[in-house]
């Protein structure tokens, strides 16, 4: 019973080391891309660009299959009362960048983190669809609640989706694979 | 996680939607009037530098989501959690400071955006957006600590 204790203690000390080291790796990363992005977006403009039309694509495809009437010309996206023009911040880039960096900080193997970036990305990008159709139907429904809606769902709630799906990566496939291990 | 993650979901948007509206409606303005009369009295007043700033706005926006995540957090006591509160918008308000800085050395014009400040926004935005979530796991660790233990341990 005491051995059994003193292991959990040992083990939740190696923990908070653990996350002391993803926060360091964590901040290196986001300092690494926050420098390097500049240049990597110059040299991946044409494929940025791509990621953008398809972007307004999916979410005009989404609107019509509500029903909407929705006029696609390139990265901009016309609904009746409302036109939105889809641009980097509306990819979902940038949270996937950010979960990359969490993913690479956090201490799992590389077939994990790997796991992690074949589902996660994905589910990222779905879940910024979703968004982009959200805000579309709102800025049609209410164009002055647009605004609003916009820096919520970017910039508030962003945190909560890379937490949620980075979260979901751990419990979902770094601890199951764990215990099945284990088992 | 000490709790399911939906119910971690369904807790950050009861709290950060009303948050957010407060902080959209007067809280984003007064922040700024009261960072922009705070940095002036500290450096011209007491220190006698002269310092011009940029307020981005947008760059704000990142106190949200941090108060949010302190405040849903669970097993933290009271006392506990407005310190790590404190520290935590503390260390956010000097990223203001440093990067509307940075903002305005990159565009000391209004009005006219430079080439530099094209290219270097979006990193800016990148990291002002990342700081709260590493904040969090910086300063809620212990509630935290389970997801960076094995499951067996974890479980016990």
């Amino acid at each position: 019973m005491k051995k059994r204790k003193t292991d959990k203690t040992k083990s939740r000390l190696k923990a908070h080391k653990s996350i002391i080291k993803f926060c360091v790796i964590f901040l290196g990363l986001l300092i690494i891309l926050t420098t390097t992005f500049p240049f990597l977006s110059d040299k991946f403009n044409p494929q940025l660009t791509w990621l953008m039309v398809v972007t307004a694509d999916l979410t005009g495809l989404v609107l019509k299959l509500f029903g909407m009437t929705v006029n696609i010309s390139g990265r901009v996206v016309s609904l009746n009362n409302f036109s939105m023009e889809v641009v980097g911040e509306c990819t979902g880039l940038y949270e996937m960048l950010i979960f990359l960096a969490a993913m690479i900080a956090y201490p799992a193997s590389y077939k994990k983190k790997l796991i992690g970036a074949g589902l996660g990305l994905p589910l990222l990008y779905i879940i910024n669809v979703i968004r982009m159709v959200f805000i579309a139907l709102i800025g049609n429904w209410s164009p002055k609640s647009f605004d609003f809606m916009h820096i919520y769902f970017w910039q508030v709630a962003m945190i909560l989706i890379i937490v949620s799906v980075w979260v979901l990566w751990i419990e979902k496939v770094v601890h199951y694979q764990k215990s099945g291990s284990v088992g | 996680m000490r709790e399911k993650l939906w119910i971690f979901i369904a807790k950050f948007l009861v709290v950060s939607l009303p948050l957010f509206v407060l902080w959209y409606w007067k809280g984003q303005d007064l922040y700024i009037s009261i960072l922009d009369n705070s940095l002036y009295f500290f450096l011209h007043t007491l220190l006698g530098v002269n310092s011009d700033f940029t307020f981005p706005k947008d760059i704000f926006n990142n106190l949200i989501p941090f108060v949010s995540l302190m405040v849903i957090t669970s097993g933290m006591k009271f006392k506990k959690r407005v310190t790590k509160l404190g520290w935590g918008l503390l260390i956010l308000i000097l990223a203001h400071v440093v990067l509307s800085k940075l903002i305005y050395l990159l565009c000391p014009e209004p009005g006219v955006v430079s080439r530099w400040y094209e290219k270097l926004s979006v990193p800016f935005y990148l990291f002002s957006e990342a700081l709260p979530f590493l904040l969090w796991i910086l300063f809620a660790r212990k509630q935290v600590v389970d997801l960076f233990m094995p499951r067996k341990v974890a479980s016990k």
